[in-house]
């Protein structure tokens, strides 16, 4: 049998009803069996006990006056009730004073007590009634033991009639429950109908034909209002996604625009810097040879003309001289420059013998000075060797240079690890300079001094910020007029072979 | 043995007090069956009383009681008067001897000794308001309301309902059917 669940509603109705019925009407007989049954019974044992009262009260005389012939026959008068089977009359000590047998029923045992009337007699057998006889004071009682006659032909009768009652009730229940299912089946099929198709066509305009202000109408309007409001979700959400696809559009060809732009731009921008380096380069190579020719020539001019020489002829000579060297310094200067980055490879690189042939290079500067370089301990790292060294030549040299005019210098070169890159500082004890100059002296030509105080190119700190461009570092000073200065930069401990992009 | 002639003289002696002790137990056995008839008829006139309706003719402060002639009813009846009452009052037994003597009473119990003839105890009592009980054959069929007789060894008693009437008073049915009626 199918799960009660899964029977179909207008089925289940149907069932739920003829049930109700079904109990209703059962009850309701078994309640009317059983009362008509106690009524019958209790009218049988009142009609028998009004009996026993009437042969008492004829009785009373008889025992006063010790008649029991008068007894017996007044007892003898219960014949003509047929339900009756024995009858007695005992006397106020509980003697049988007179008694009465039907044809058949002889000898039936009376109990005495009236808690016994009862007992091994179910309720359907015979039954004893009692009355006790007095006038002035206790005589004795009359006890009649009757018969339920015709109660199995009412009991048949009984049912016979639930029988039918039950089997009519149940057929109009089940006519009537057809009948009225259908005004709640019809109307939920068509809602459980509709909602199929919507749910298989995604059609949210389809609405549900409302009837009736009863739950299942409630349920079809909640429901048409649920749908109409998808709907609008639906439509708006449509529209907003069609407005954000234009937009996302727009943007999108805003966005290549730019990216174009921007890529013509940088290719534009590299090209412009490899011709600028190419331009710089060129131009500071081809410049040697004109100012070597013009080297030359002035040195013939002096050595030829020594003799005739006035004082004029030779301050000028030693001007153009001057100029000329001053020229060669700042090509060759130019030609470093433009140099760096043009073809960075990366090795390992141990600073400290670095440093060691370096200073040793340097002795004579250094010597010249009274210097003193302090280093140790520094580590080996990842670096291009001759730019590193270059590097660390031209802080070195900067420090001497700047140095006070009483004072040796003490140049002190420190290393700190940092997880992402090596931090490395050189220290001075030199002029110092103010804080607002920090960022100008690393631009290129930018100088602080006229070169005849301090005498350079202008171009040493800007190739050292090069220098640690290439190495994916920073560069930066920490001074203050009169005590000193610290350089700090940073080589990137990442470096592998590959050229990191020059900057501009 | 005792109809030996050669019974010796103490033997004799002791025959007539044995017969002495007989005729005497005999006696006393008479005794006592009379004792006992007249117990019951002591406690059927008193059982009367509730089937009977004195109607207003019971006015009195007692329910009198009398007994014409000597009787061994008078000691059973004084016996009931000690405990009971008839209609909520106490009862009282009169001894009348002689008809004349027959004073205001409810009923009046005429033994079976009393002197006077019936018709003369009848014309003396109260017309109204007397049930007047005998213990005579035929006694009902002459006038009393009811007469005790003996049948089958069983006490019972005849009821002359017209003398009843007369006397204004009524039997209720339930004494009358246990009665031999007699008009």
């Amino acid at each position: 049998m199918a799960k009660f669940q899964n029977i179909s509603i207008s089925k289940r109705l149907i069932i739920i009803q003829l049930t109700t019925a079904f109990l209703a009407v059962m009850i309701c007989c078994i309640a009317f069996v059983y009362n008509d049954v106690r009524i019958f019974k209790e009218a049988s044992v009142s009609n028998k006990n009004a009996i026993a009262e009437i042969v008492g009260i004829n009785a009373a005389s008889t025992l006063e006056f010790n008649d029991q012939e008068a007894a017996n026959q007044i007892l003898d008068q219960l014949n003509s009730n047929a339900s009756i089977l024995n009858a007695v009359i005992f006397d106020k000590d509980g003697k049988e004073f007179a008694r009465y047998d039907r044809q058949g029923h002889p000898g039936f045992k009376f109990p005495i007590s009236a808690e016994e009337d009862q007992k091994g007699r179910s309720f359907t057998q015979s039954y004893i009634v009692r009355y006790p006889i007095s006038e002035k004071e206790f005589l004795g009682t009359v006890m009649l033991h009757s018969e339920l006659t015709g109660f199995g032909e009412i009991i048949i009768s009984y049912l016979t009639i639930a029988f039918l009652i039950l089997s009519a009730s149940l057929g109009a229940a089940f006519i009537v429950s057809n009948l009225l299912q259908r005004s709640i089946t019809h109307r939920l099929l068509a809602l459980v109908n509709k909602t199929r198709e919507v749910a298989d066509t995604g059609n949210y305009s389809i609405r549900v034909p409302s009837v009736g202000e009863d739950e299942i109408g409630v349920l079809s309007d909640a429901y048409n209002n649920m749908l109409s409001q998808i709907q609008k979700m639906q439509q708006f959400l449509s529209e907003t996604n069609i407005e954000l696809e234009k937009r996302v559009k727009i943007r999108t060809a805003e966005l290549e625009t730019a990216n174009k732009d921007l890529e013509l731009k940088s290719e534009e921008l590299t090209r412009s810097n490899q011709e600028l380096g190419q331009y710089a380069y060129v131009a500071s190579h081809d410049l040697q040879e004109p100012l070597r020719t013009i080297t030359n020539y002035v040195g013939l001019l002096e050595e030829k003309y020594a003799g005739f020489n006035d004082d004029e002829t030779q301050l000028y000579t030693k001007f153009v001289v001057r100029a000329a060297n001053t020229m060669k310094n700042l090509i060759r200067h130019l030609l470093d420059f433009s140099r760096i980055g043009r073809n960075p490879t990366f090795t390992r690189v141990d600073c400290d013998s670095m440093l060691k042939d370096l200073v040793e290079e340097m002795e004579g500067a250094v010597k010249e000075n009274e210097a003193q370089i302090i280093y140790s301990g520094l580590p080996e790292i990842t670096a291009n060797a001759i730019e590193l060294r270059q590097l660390f030549q031209n802080l070195i040299s900067n420090a001497i240079k700047f140095k006070k005019p009483d004072v040796s210098p003490v140049v002190e070169i420190k290393v700190e690890e940092k997880p992402r890159e090596w931090l490395f500082s050189v220290l001075d004890n030199g002029i110092g300079m103010e804080e607002k100059y920090k960022d100008k002296i690393f631009i290129i030509f930018q100088r602080l001094h006229n070169s005849s105080q301090y005498p350079g190119t202008g171009i040493g700190l800007a190739t050292c910020k090069k220098i640690v461009s290439i190495h994916n570092g920073r560069i930066w000073i920490k001074s203050k007029p009169g005590e000193g200065s610290t350089f700090y930069f940073t080589i990137a401990k990442n470096l592998k072979t590959v050229p990191a992009t020059i900057p501009v | 043995m005792i109809k030996d002639t050669t019974i010796s003289t103490e033997g004799k002696r002791s025959l007539i007090s044995i017969m002495l002790l007989l005729l005497l137990s005999s006696f006393h056995q008479l005794n006592q069956q009379e004792k006992d008839e007249y117990s019951v008829k002591a406690a059927f006139i008193y059982k009367f009383t509730n089937y009977m309706d004195w109607n207003a003719y019971a006015s009195g402060e007692e329910f009198v009681i009398g007994v014409l002639g000597n009787s061994p009813i008078s000691p059973e009846l004084e016996e009931i008067a000690k405990t009971k009452t008839v209609m909520g009052k106490k009862i009282s037994i009169q001894q009348y001897y002689r008809a004349e003597d027959i004073g205001r009473c409810q009923i009046l119990f005429i033994s079976q000794k009393a002197s006077p003839p019936l018709a003369t105890i009848l014309e003396r009592s109260p017309s109204k308001g007397v049930l007047t009980i005998s213990e005579k054959t035929d006694y009902a069929a002459q006038g009393t309301g009811i007469n005790f007789i003996i049948v089958d060894n069983k006490l019972k008693f005849e009821a002359n309902t017209k003398a009843i009437e007369a006397a204004g008073l009524r039997a209720s049915s339930q004494l009358l059917k246990l009665a031999i009626i007699v008009d």
